[in-house]
């Protein structure tokens, strides 16, 4: 009996040890790899839109690089999280996407310092915030998507408002209501037959009433998601403002004498069903919309132009915008292949074929001050370019700093009681302020 | 004797260690969980709390109580007209017409689809489609569906009386086959009218479908949740949210996994206790043939 024991942790030793020395095999021969030979890196994304894009970037890298070899694995955004902490107990990336707080608290521990990247130079202000760390940045800011009030620029030029007179609050209301009269008594049936109203609000989307509108509200507040994160309360300072954006925009829609309907009405109307079909002639909505409106109609992307997010008297003529995709290092890596991503990156960034790809075929708006003379794919994503040139901008991610729930099932859920009648919003303003407290209070347990 | 013990626990074995690793062991875990802070992801720190994740439940905000009372309601409703509608095709498609067969098909066919599926088309008919009748027709009751919290309801129970009515039919017709004509044939003979011969003979004898049918509608409209997540997702302003989607919006959207597993442990007293009630009652009602 005794010696059975013995043989079986006899055995058990030297399995364990064989997994040592395995691995220990491994490091040799990437210490080898490192003096000139072939190495393998993986990139583990969740932007499955990019993904041919990224192939044609790493083909281009590899032609240049023959003795690099770079894997590419993406899975879609909703199911991310739960396959990145798999892999990173089965097969740690070398590269892999992160994206707010939770992400810099999770993976803390395995990420590099990128702050020596020569692209760091050229990161806009404020894009490396969220992943920054007592002076040290952590994540490569991937691209930036901004949000105003997209419009048919074409319908409210045939009504006689240039698109240049709405870069304010004034300008934007006297044109809307130009428009909305016209609408009104007929005149633009002939051109426009399924023309309804000017604006649609879907309320249904807890991250259109919440995240990006609550957003405007917090940038009062704080300047950064940073801040945000920071803050065990909110003083609320913005509250007003965005009572004056949920209202401007519900007076606008079908269903403006009716404004509990909006609560029903989703993104997919918005957009496919209300923009791209020419039913509506805005939506409040991002550089993100594009792609959906090409699908439907490839001619009304063409006529499609974004107004600032004016709230008036605060950011009149600023687009919101933000970083909403980064990449890390994995800092358990070997030293041959953190070399590797590192310039895998510094080039898809800096070099002008690189950069071009990155534009016309990932679709991305680049977070870095190089880019100069390229233009954006759609007229959309170049608004924001340019804004991000000219710096009318603001902090379109604030929100990404509040306690996780709160902008969509406080803010988001607040204003659809307000839309429907429920609550005034005095009460919305103390839900908000009180919940805030509350659900910081909780998660820093 | 010693034999027969071996032999016992030997075929006993199989199923017992099955029914422990799928049901117990995870039990007694959730059990643990629901006594910490645990956030959901592996490796984090876990703090035990106690019993607070429970005085949470109830004092923290009213959502929990408020998707309680809403779920109870609808399942009220629900388990009545499921049962109503699915015994009265039940009699209809056990009458000998033609088409009968096509008939049973028919019905059924809804409970085939998935509850997601569902939600989404029945969000699609009562948002795009009663729009647009209440546009042509000028009624006004067709429009802003499940825009308040009264649409909301309805349009749930619409949805969910269409898609199980077809299967406690199926329910409902194994039974009505197996009442032998012998007894009906004698009861009309002693003068009995339809009424009577529905009321005195066919119910008493129905009682055992019965009891499957309640059980099985009353557990499954509490725990609905696909077709909530589909259709209303608990909105607007989380008014229609039932108990499970509540439970799931603590454990993903809060990533609050020790407090959604408390809820869930209530959740499935309170849902273990009205079934077993309702088992006892109809149990006593069923008559031997």
């Amino acid at each position: 009996m005794k010696a059975k024991k013995l043989v079986a942790v006899g055995m058990t030793v030297l399995m364990l040890g064989g997994l040592f020395v395995g691995c220990g095999n491994s490091a040799d021969t990437s210490t080898e790899a490192n003096s000139g030979e072939n190495v393998k890196i993986t990139i583990f994304q969740s932007k499955i839109e990019a993904n041919e894009g990224y192939k044609k970037l790493i083909a281009a890298y590899e032609k240049n690089h023959p003795n690099v070899e770079i894997n590419l694995e993406a899975v879609t955004g909703n199911d991310f999280g739960a396959s990145m902490k798999a892999k990173m107990q089965s097969d740690p990336p070398t590269i892999f996407s992160v994206g707010g707080f939770s992400d810099m608290k999770d993976y803390g521990d395995v990420i590099e310092d990128v702050s020596d990247l020569d692209i760091m130079q050229h990161a806009l202000e404020g894009t490396t915030d969220t992943f920054t760390k007592d002076g040290k940045v952590y994540a490569v800011p991937l691209y930036m998507e901004g949000y105003g009030f997209v419009i048919n620029k074409q319908m409210f030029e045939d009504a006689g408002v240039s698109v240049d007179s709405m870069m304010n609050f004034e300008g934007m209301k006297t044109g809307f209501d130009t428009l909305k009269k016209k609408i009104d008594n007929g005149e633009m049936k002939d051109k426009y037959p399924n023309l309804e109203a000017v604006m649609e609000y879907p309320t249904k989307e807890l991250w259109i009433a919440g995240d990006h509108d609550a957003n405007v509200a917090l940038t009062h507040d704080f300047k950064t998601p940073n801040e945000a994160y920071a803050a065990d309360s909110l003083p609320g300072t913005g509250l007003e403002d965005y009572k004056k954006m949920v209202d401007f925009q519900a007076s606008y829609t079908t269903n403006a004498n009716n404004t509990a309907n909006l609560n029903s009405v989703d993104y997919t109307t918005s957009l496919e069903g209300g923009l791209a079909i020419e039913r509506v002639a805005c939506i409040k909505q991002g550089n993100w919309v594009a792609p959906a409106v090409e699908t439907t109609d490839p001619e009304v992307l063409q006529k499609l132009d974004m107004l600032p997010y004016s709230v008036p008297g605060y950011s009149d003529g600023k687009y919101f915008v933000g970083v909403s995709g980064y990449w890390a290092i994995h800092s358990k890596a070997t030293d041959a292949q953190k070399a590797v991503a590192k310039d895998f990156i510094n080039w898809m960034f800096s070099d002008p074929e690189a950069q071009k790809i990155v534009v016309n075929d990932c679709k991305f708006i680049p977070p870095y001050d190089n880019f100069d003379g390229i233009k954006a794919s759609d007229p959309l994503s170049q608004r924001i370019m340019d804004a991000n040139n000219s710096g009318n901008t603001m902090n379109g991610w604030v929100y990404s700093g509040a306690p996780n729930t709160w902008s969509q099932q406080v803010a988001g859920v607040e204003v659809q009681k307000y839309l429907a009648g429920e609550a005034d919003w005095d009460e919305v303003t103390k839900t908000c302020i009180e919940q805030w407290s509350k659900l910081r209070k909780q998660q820093n347990n | 004797m010693r034999k027969s013990k071996l032999r016992f626990w030997g075929f006993l074995a199989p199923s017992l260690i099955a029914f422990c690793i799928v049901v117990i062991i995870p039990t007694c875990i959730g059990f643990f969980y629901s006594l910490t802070n645990w956030n959901g992801i592996v490796g984090s720190d876990v703090k035990f709390v106690g019993f607070q994740n429970f005085i949470d439940i109830f004092t923290r905000d009213d959502s929990f109580v408020h998707a309680f009372l809403f779920t109870a309601l609808f399942s009220v409703c629900a388990v009545v007209l499921v049962n109503l509608v699915g015994f009265g095709l039940a009699l209809l498609v056990t009458q000998k017409f033609r088409g009968a067969t096509l008939l049973r098909g028919i019905f059924f066919m809804p409970n085939m689809i998935g509850g997601l599926l569902l939600g989404f088309t029945w969000q699609f008919i009562f948002i795009s489609i009663f729009e647009a009748f209440s546009k042509k027709t000028g009624i006004a009751a067709f429009s802003g569906w499940l825009s308040n919290t009264e649409t909301g309801f309805i349009g749930l129970l619409i949805l969910t009386v269409w898609q199980m009515s077809g299967y406690m039919m199926i329910v409902y017709i194994a039974q009505i086959q197996q009442i032998p004509e012998s007894v009906k044939e004698a009861a009309r003979i002693d003068g009995a009218n339809s009424w009577q011969l529905m009321r005195y003979i066919i119910l008493p004898l129905m009682m055992p479908a019965f009891t499957i049918g309640l059980f099985l509608s009353i557990s499954s409209s509490f725990k609905m949740f696909d077709q909530n997540l589909a259709l209303t997702q608990g909105g607007p302003y989380k008014s229609t949210e039932m108990i499970a989607l509540n439970i799931y919006n603590s454990a993903f959207g809060a990533n609050e996994f020790g407090f959604a597993q408390a809820k869930a442990i209530v959740f499935l007293i309170i849902v273990a206790g009205i079934g077993i009630t309702q088992l006892v009652i109809t149990k006593r009602k069923e008559v031997e043939m």
